[in-house]
């Protein structure tokens, strides 16, 4: 059975750099709406990213943001079921102290909390506080990442640490109370080393589902990948995609909106994301970093062309993005798809009310749902 | 009329180095309750320490804590009115991203949360991670905390933080959402510079005295604290950390005491005074020397005990406030949830400090 999961908006605009899409003004309050929604309606998860510097341009595009750990302890007290992952910019904090943070979280709402490792693709990020360890950074990020999760890790499992790396050394570091249970590392890792970290170190990995409208069963490629290299480590390593939602009744009235947020497409915005994203001049075209550099620059070429969101994005009644949902969900291997919508309360609703109940693939969490209900 | 705070028990057996007290093991439902009962008694304030090794030793004192942020997080989602502070161990954490922190913690629980700033005296805390608290780091960490505030400050009030210092280089760094309101900087500085950073930057000082129902302790560090606040013209107050233990009778209450005394762990005191002997130059009121001389008289605890009958308590508490300088107190129990209670129902409502009803009476 995929499992669904909300990305829940901790940014301003959600996923859609645009002056007429929803504002998605984060607040705490916000966000658990959000999740006690997704929680009512059978939801598997929700993910929060963490973002320390916006987008220049009139969107405001994720200029305001909250801080993912103590937005999901916040969340975690006021939920019951689901599950929930916070993001770590490694560069901002040290694994130790992530490692407790997520034992106090695991405190509040015992085995319901997991970590996504974020190695940083915007430099301005971190240079804004003098963090950014330099270009060379781009490189080594990875064994950066790894040797991160080792120290967490060896605090989880055992309450002691005395890693000794290139980035870090452990002397008898100690952590108690440790985590109830197994705690799920999550990444996005899209370039062959970041699938290569994901496999070797990791529970789940986000990949690209590729991107245009309506097109999904364009992440088995991605999926594919995942699973060879995951093949090489002997472990158990699932692949999750996304996708924005976009529906109402009809496919008029849903392809409405996504014309309307069109229409306010926000050029400095995705100029600013292709100057963040092109930093890495050794990024594979495969990355993260690479695929917004040329996505971006693509746009900037033929502006008439340019699009709010530049991942998958599902348009379409109901009827139409539940059965392409189906699709997606049958994509061999894949373990989940994370959701977006452009308004968050609104489509969640919409998703719980209408798509869901038309899913095959969510027959089983709905009856659980409807039973947590009775 | 006197505010009083709960310091939480964040680590496990709270505030005393024994074997024979409660093992107060940290959870969030244990910390949830304590700070839900105190809302529901009126109290003013819940304040989290930061705490990232324990002491060696039997009694595993300090060797189960939870992160402050986190925690404060989860207790602002599910509380309504009391006024939170969650610590920073500044070397672990950049200054942008606490102040962060504080914005979401604010979109939680809006003008309810403040800020304690904790500089470090126990190396191994930081050592453990391969961060080293080095001499030099002893005789400048108020200028680093210094500069750590004023970044915070800048980001909270304009959104922006362009600091160059000796720790800090921001350039054009950003934050919003802003919190909804001034975030209370609060400290528990004992030494001269210390004492200085507090009144400067903070609303609260923390301060600690020694001694078993001795109610003027504090008298000199009060008015420490305030002769620092006058020279900026601000009016941060001194709140003193006491720990009660009471019960229906003065000798219920010695009971558990002298029980507590029986399992002290004098392994915990000795690697507490090791750790604070690191700062070989600490002056004679800093935290590190008052912690230093605890291995000299082995007890459970060196801060003020306020131990006896629930009358006798209040009337020892009224004194504490009333001592000139003193503008609050900041509680711990030896037993919390028994402890909150005892003194919601029972201490308080004798407290002239705390019933205007009470202190107008006692006038007439």
């Amino acid at each position: 059975m995929v499992q669904i999961g909300v990305f829940i908006p901790i940014g301003s605009r959600g996923w859609l750099r645009s002056t007429t899409s929803p504002r998605t003004y984060p607040t705490f309050d916000l966000n658990k709406t959000i999740t006690q929604r997704a929680e009512h309606y059978g939801l598997d998860f929700v993910l929060s990213m963490v973002k320390l510097r916006g987008f220049n341009g009139p969107s405001e595009f994720w200029q305001h943001n909250l801080e993912p750990f103590t937005m999901m302890a916040g969340i975690a007290a006021t939920t019951q079921r689901i599950k929930m992952y916070a993001s770590i910019a490694l560069l901002t904090l040290p694994p130790a102290l992530a490692a407790r943070m997520v034992s106090t979280i695991d405190s509040i709402a015992p085995g319901r909390f997991g970590v996504n490792i974020v190695t940083g693709w915007q430099p301005k990020e971190y240079q804004q506080m003098g963090l950014w360890p330099g270009d060379e950074h781009f490189k080594n990020r990875y064994e950066y990442a790894t040797e991160y999760v080792q120290v967490m890790k060896d605090l989880w499992e055992t309450g002691v640490s005395n890693f000794k790396g290139q980035f870090f050394q452990m002397d008898d570091c100690r952590l108690s109370p440790r985590p109830a249970g197994h705690i799920d590392i999550v990444a996005a890792g899209t370039s062959d080393r970041g699938m290569q970290f994901v496999a070797e170190h990791c529970d789940y990995n986000f990949v690209s589902s590729g991107g245009g409208t309506n097109e999904p069963d364009k992440a088995g490629e991605n999926v594919a990948r995942l699973a060879k290299v995951a093949a090489t480590t002997g472990r158990n390593v699932k692949a999750y995609t996304g996708c924005m939602i976009i529906a109402d009744r009809t496919d008029d009235l849903a392809f409405q909106k996504w014309e309307y947020y069109k229409q306010g497409t926000d050029l400095e915005a995705i100029e600013w994301a292709h100057g963040q994203s092109s930093a890495d001049k050794s990024a594979p075209s495969d990355s993260t970093a690479g695929r917004m550099a040329a996505n971006t620059l693509a746009m900037l070429k033929n502006p008439k062309a340019a699009e709010p969101h530049g991942g998958l994005r599902l348009i379409g009644s109901y009827e139409n993005v539940a059965r392409m949902l189906d699709v997606m969900a049958e994509t061999p291997g894949l373990g989940g798809i994370m959701l977006t919508f452009d308004d968050f309360i609104i489509g969640i609703e919409q998703f719980g009310q209408y798509i869901q109940p038309r899913m095959r693939s969510r027959a089983t969490p709905i009856a659980a749902a409807n039973q947590n209900a009775a | 009329m006197t505010k009083i705070g709960v310091f939480i028990p964040i680590g496990s057996r709270g505030w005393l180095i024994s074997t024979t007290s409660p093992m107060t093991m940290p959870s969030f439902d244990l910390n949830k309750t304590v700070v839900q009962r105190a809302e529901h008694y009126g109290l003013d304030f819940a304040l989290s320490m930061i705490k990232l090794r324990g002491y060696n030793g039997p009694s595993e004192y300090w060797v189960h804590n939870l992160e402050s942020f986190t925690l404060m997080a989860g207790l602002a989602a599910v509380t309504k009115k009391i006024q939170l502070f969650a610590s920073v161990a500044m070397l672990t954490l950049p200054p942008a991203l606490v102040a962060r922190m504080v914005s979401t913690i604010d979109s939680i629980a809006p003008g309810r949360i403040g800020v304690n700033m904790v500089t470090g005296w126990q190396p191994k805390e930081y050592q453990q991670m391969g961060l080293e608290l080095t001499p030099e780091h002893f005789a400048r960490r108020y200028d680093y905390a210094a500069e750590y505030v004023t970044i915070m400050k800048q980001l909270w009030e304009t959104g922006v933080s362009d600091f160059k210092g000796d720790f800090f280089q921001y350039d054009d760094c950003k934050l919003s959402p802003r919190p909804s309101a001034s975030i209370p900087i609060v400290g528990a500085g004992q030494s001269p510079a210390g004492m200085d950073f507090v009144a400067k930057y903070g609303n609260y000082n923390f301060v600690v005295a020694g001694g078993l129902n001795q109610t003027d302790g504090c008298r000199d560090v009060a008015g420490r604290v305030a002769d620092a606040a006058k020279k900026y013209g601000r009016d941060t107050g001194a709140f003193q950390l006491i720990m009660v233990i009471a019960d229906r009778t003065d000798e219920m209450a010695f009971a558990k005491w002298e029980h507590y005394k029986q399992g002290t762990d004098v392994e915990a005191l000795e690697w507490q005074a090791s750790q604070a002997g690191a700062d070989v130059k600490a002056n004679a009121n800093s935290t590190a020397a008052l912690l230093k001389k605890g291995v000299e008289n082995p007890e459970p605890t060196g801060m003020t005990k306020i131990i006896g009958s629930y009358e006798n308590v209040a009337r020892m508490l009224d004194e504490i406030a009333m001592v000139p300088g003193i503008k609050g107190l900041m509680l711990t129990f030896d037993d919390f949830v028994v402890g909150m209670e005892q003194f919601g129902e029972h201490i308080q409502p004798l407290m002239k400090t705390r019933n205007a009803a009470l202190s107008t009476q006692a006038a007439a």
